[in-house]
């Protein structure tokens, strides 16, 4: 896979931020709030003062006026693991360009926009298992390795994203930001039980739908012979305007199936083609869906 | 429109071969797709016959062939005859030289296609045309103001003819003759050949074409010291193959044959020992025959009489007289000393004759006695290898009675009945002699074939005269020196027309190639006429510019459509392949 992340691309992103929305555990000091009250200059809460704590946070001007001890606790801003699922099936390698290449585009473009916000990164390929990825580091030394990982990485095989998440779930401990991107054509609603566990175990799950424009609006006509690209498995119909209806109405059948999921379950589900430009993709459907500012 | 390659049209049956590769092609379209559920259970839509033939024939078939086509008209080279104003003098020069008789189809000669051009000229210029025949005998066909069906008629009716290529000074002279070429505004040349020195303003027509092999030379000496003669023989192969070629040489009574292998574009020249010949004629025949014929065959004729001068002695039979001149021309001389052969018939020849004898029922004062005739009841072959038996059965002759004969010693018998001598031969330092005892009226020998084959054994062992050195032929309309054979009685050429002999004619100027027979008082001469050697050879002054080996490949009026084709063919290709990348592109996308 071609390296595609240039230095002009990434100067045109370097005034986008992940945004997130809920309060991230994480290890190390970052730009995202963390649910642990800690020292920052962004006051929390007061709680009751217990034996051990620093006698720096007891606010003497509350213990003044209510005779009580209470000490002051700041929001702990931490670092957030973004981890990156890229879908690498054969499914992807439809279309000029790819989905895969798109796919790849836009992980290698996100990934950079979370080491540039000092969050650590990791970059997980899958098929129909979790490949070998990376785990979420920080710096961007950890951008060469994405890139490698993206460009040496042979696509190919069947899909299956449940067994994707559970592999992940099991790989990784620490929740995080997990942005799942993939084309989601699949029979199987499967998927959501891995989607649900990943969301119990507290991590802000986001869908990328990569889709290739003839996946929407097929061109063909006459007697065709179709082959799924995964499974080699044919069939073979006469495709007129009745037919491309009757599929066009699938693929919005499949899709609101997919909205739905994500809605019942507050993931953020964004959806692309590869004919829309990457940079557009960014810049304003993410921004207007609230994933980047 | 011509087309002056029409054999290119040949070409357009490998548009099978891509109909072929069309059909064979799997006829569904493959379309490889992301999810293959969302597609199934779709029940598809009905399609037409149109649609499934719409489908089968691609439009990338239609310009796939419509190349073919292109290239092949291309090839074929395509010429638009351009309609021209009538001028207000023409002048049509046809090549009449012995090449244009080279065919360039079974039934067409090159000849036949300048004819053919002529005729498409005469149609654009009914009146004020002058038709020439241009060769080494230039000839004016029609003069200006013939009336249009004459004028067409000389012109199909003319033939070729076997003289050698006009110049361009015969051109111009000829022109000369009939007001000369400031009364002619245009000037169509019709050749195989380009024609240097002649006005720029002349115009050409080729019809060239036709593959060649020819004897370019063909000369024969006798042996100065042992028998027969070496035939000298140069061969030429104008094609662009190798040939596997043969040359056969025979004397009308002998042959001999040399097979090579020539190279393409190359001259061979042979020395063809011919030990057996004893004759005065000689042909040589270059195989395999071509498009030009003529030139494969030569002729060559020994400086010598081809008759035999005959002193008679004794009473006339015209038995023996028609078997004599069944073999060859007969002249009966009245001097001993100037006859070849002596035939002593029912007499008694003197001991003073020599040379060679033909002794029938006869005798030589001393040498050959007769005695009493006896009955003849069989007849025994002495000698059956004697060269007199040669093709000759012995047991077809009766003989009802012969006389008994004294003959010298060393005599060789061929034939006899007990002690009674037959058929037998003499020679000694003076004179050879052939010894036929019966009276031919005695005998059946008339009225059987053998007997003219016997009387040619015997004259085919005669000892000739020798040749005069002669190492070439005469050519077609090259003047041939009649002096030195005495008075001229008659003259036939090679299909045995007598041609007329005006008074005071010294020489002669042959008309067709073959062996032409001089009839004089000195007997009978052969003269070997043969087309001229130039003619075997292809054209070494090609035109200017665009000119080519095909069929008319260059006139004036005529606008070649071959580029125009070509570019066609280009565009298509473009378009071809420009379509061919949209369906990889689109066949891309939807896998």
């Amino acid at each position: 896979m071609p390296t595609f992340i240039d230095e002009a691309f990434l100067r045109r992103l370097s005034n986008l931020r992940f945004i997130v929305k809920g309060r991230r555990k994480g290890h190390l000091a970052g730009l995202h709030a963390s649910p642990r009250a800690g020292v920052s200059l962004e006051f929390a809460d007061y709680r009751a003062y217990a034996p051990g704590d620093d006698f720096r946070y007891i606010d003497w001007n509350v213990f003044g006026r209510l005779d009580r001890l209470l000490v002051k606790t700041y929001v702990h801003e931490a670092d957030l693991p973004i981890r990156l699922l890229v879908d690498l099936s054969a499914s992807m390698q439809i279309g000029t360009p790819s989905k895969t290449h798109y796919a790849a585009h836009l992980a290698a473009a996100m990934g950079y926009l979370g080491l540039r916000g000092l969050d650590r990164v990791g970059l997980f390929p899958f098929t129909d298992h979790l490949l070998s990825g990376l785990p979420a580091r920080h710096g961007m030394a950890q951008m060469g390795k994405i890139l490698r990982l993206l460009r040496d990485v042979e696509p190919g095989g069947r899909t299956s994203i449940y067994q994707t998440l559970l592999d992940f779930i099991s790989q990784t401990r620490e929740s995080g930001l997990t942005i799942l991107i993939s084309d989601f054509l699949s029979s199987s609603t499967e998927f959501a039980d891995g989607l649900a566990r990943l969301l119990h175990r507290g991590d802000e799950v986001v869908l990328i739908q990569v889709l290739d424009p003839e996946d929407l609006t097929p061109h063909a006509a006459g007697m065709t012979r179709i082959i799924d690209v995964e499974s080699s498995r044919r069939a073979t119909l006469t495709i007129g305007p009745r037919t491309i209806a009757e599929y066009a109405e699938r693929v919005r059948e499949n899709l609101d199936q997919l909205r739905s999921l994500s809605f019942e379950r507050g993931i953020p589900y964004f959806s692309t083609t590869t004919d829309i430009p990457i940079e557009r993709f960014l810049h304003v459907d993410l921004r207007k869906g609230g994933m980047l500012r | 429109m011509t087309f002056l390659s029409p054999w290119a049209f040949y070409l357009l049956l490998t548009s099978l071969l891509i109909l072929l590769l069309h059909f064979m092609r799997a006829r569904e379209r493959q379309r490889t797709v992301s999810a293959l559920f969302l597609w199934e259970g779709l029940s598809g839509d009905p399609q037409s016959r149109a649609a499934r033939v719409r489908q089968q024939f691609d439009p990338l078939l239609l310009l796939q062939l419509a190349i073919l086509l292109t290239v092949v008209l291309a090839l074929t080279q395509p010429v638009w005859r351009m309609r021209t104003a009538t001028v207000s003098g023409l002048a049509i020069v046809l090549d009449g030289s012995a090449s244009m008789r080279t065919h360039l189809t079974d039934d067409a000669t090159r000849y036949d296609l300048a004819v053919k051009e002529a005729d498409a000229l005469l149609d654009r210029h009914p009146t004020t045309t002058a038709v020439l025949q241009l060769s080494a005998q230039p000839t004016i066909l029609a003069r200006p103001g013939l009336e249009s069906g004459e004028l067409r008629n000389s012109v199909l009716r003319s033939e070729p003819t076997w003289y050698a290529d006009g110049t361009a000074e015969d051109l111009l002279s000829l022109l000369g003759s009939i007001g000369g070429t400031s009364q002619f505004q245009k000037v169509v040349i019709i050749s195989d050949h380009a024609f240097s020195g002649v006005p720029e303003s002349f115009e050409t027509i080729l019809t060239d074409g036709g593959s060649n092999l020819s004897l370019t030379e063909f000369s024969v000496r006798e042996n100065p010291s042992s028998p027969g003669v070496t035939a000298f023989v140069t061969a030429q192969n104008s094609t662009d193959t190798y040939q596997n070629a043969t040359i056969k040489i025979d004397d009308r009574e002998n042959q001999t044959t040399l097979s090579f292998l020539m190279p393409p574009s190359s001259i061979e020249s042979y020395v063809i020992p011919f030990p057996n010949s004893r004759g005065t004629l000689f042909t040589a025949r270059l195989h395999p025959d071509d498009d030009f014929a003529a030139d494969n065959r030569r002729y060559f004729a020994l400086d010598r009489p081809i008759g035999i001068r005959v002193h008679w002695l004794g009473s006339d039979n015209r038995y023996v007289m028609a078997a004599l001149r069944s073999v060859v021309p007969i002249v009966l001389v009245d001097a001993p000393e100037d006859a070849d052969l002596a035939v002593v018939h029912d007499a008694v020849a003197p001991a003073s004759q020599v040379g060679a004898i033909l002794v029938i029922h006869g005798g030589i004062d001393g040498l050959v006695v007769q005695g009493e005739a006896v009955p003849i009841p069989g007849i025994q072959t002495v000698d059956s290898d004697h060269p007199l038996l040669n093709g000759v059965d012995p047991a077809a002759f009766l003989i009802r009675e012969a006389p008994a004969a004294t003959l010298p010693a060393s005599s060789s018998i061929a034939l006899a009945s007990g002690a009674v001598p037959l058929l037998a031969t003499y020679a000694d330092a003076d004179r050879s002699f052939y010894y036929l005892a019966p009276d031919i009226l005695e005998t059946n020998l008339p009225i059987t074939v053998d007997f003219p084959i016997l009387i040619r054994n015997i004259l085919s062992m005669l000892v000739r005269l020798p040749a005069e050195l002669s190492y070439r032929s005469a050519e077609v309309g090259e003047p041939v020196s009649l002096a030195g054979r005495g008075t001229i009685e008659s003259i036939v050429d090679a299909t045995r027309q007598p041609l007329p002999l005006p008074d005071g004619l010294s020489t002669i100027r042959p008309e067709s190639p073959g062996f032409h027979t001089l009839f004089t008082d000195r007997g009978a001469f052969a003269i070997a006429v043969n087309i001229p050697m130039a003619e075997s050879s292809p054209p070494t002054d090609p035109l200017q510019g665009t000119a080519t080996d095909s069929v008319l490949t260059r006139a004036v009026r005529h606008v070649s459509l071959w580029r125009i084709a070509v570019a066609m063919a280009i565009v298509l290709l473009l378009a071809e392949l420009h379509g061919y990348s949209r369906q990889r592109t689109t066949m891309r996308r939807t896998r």
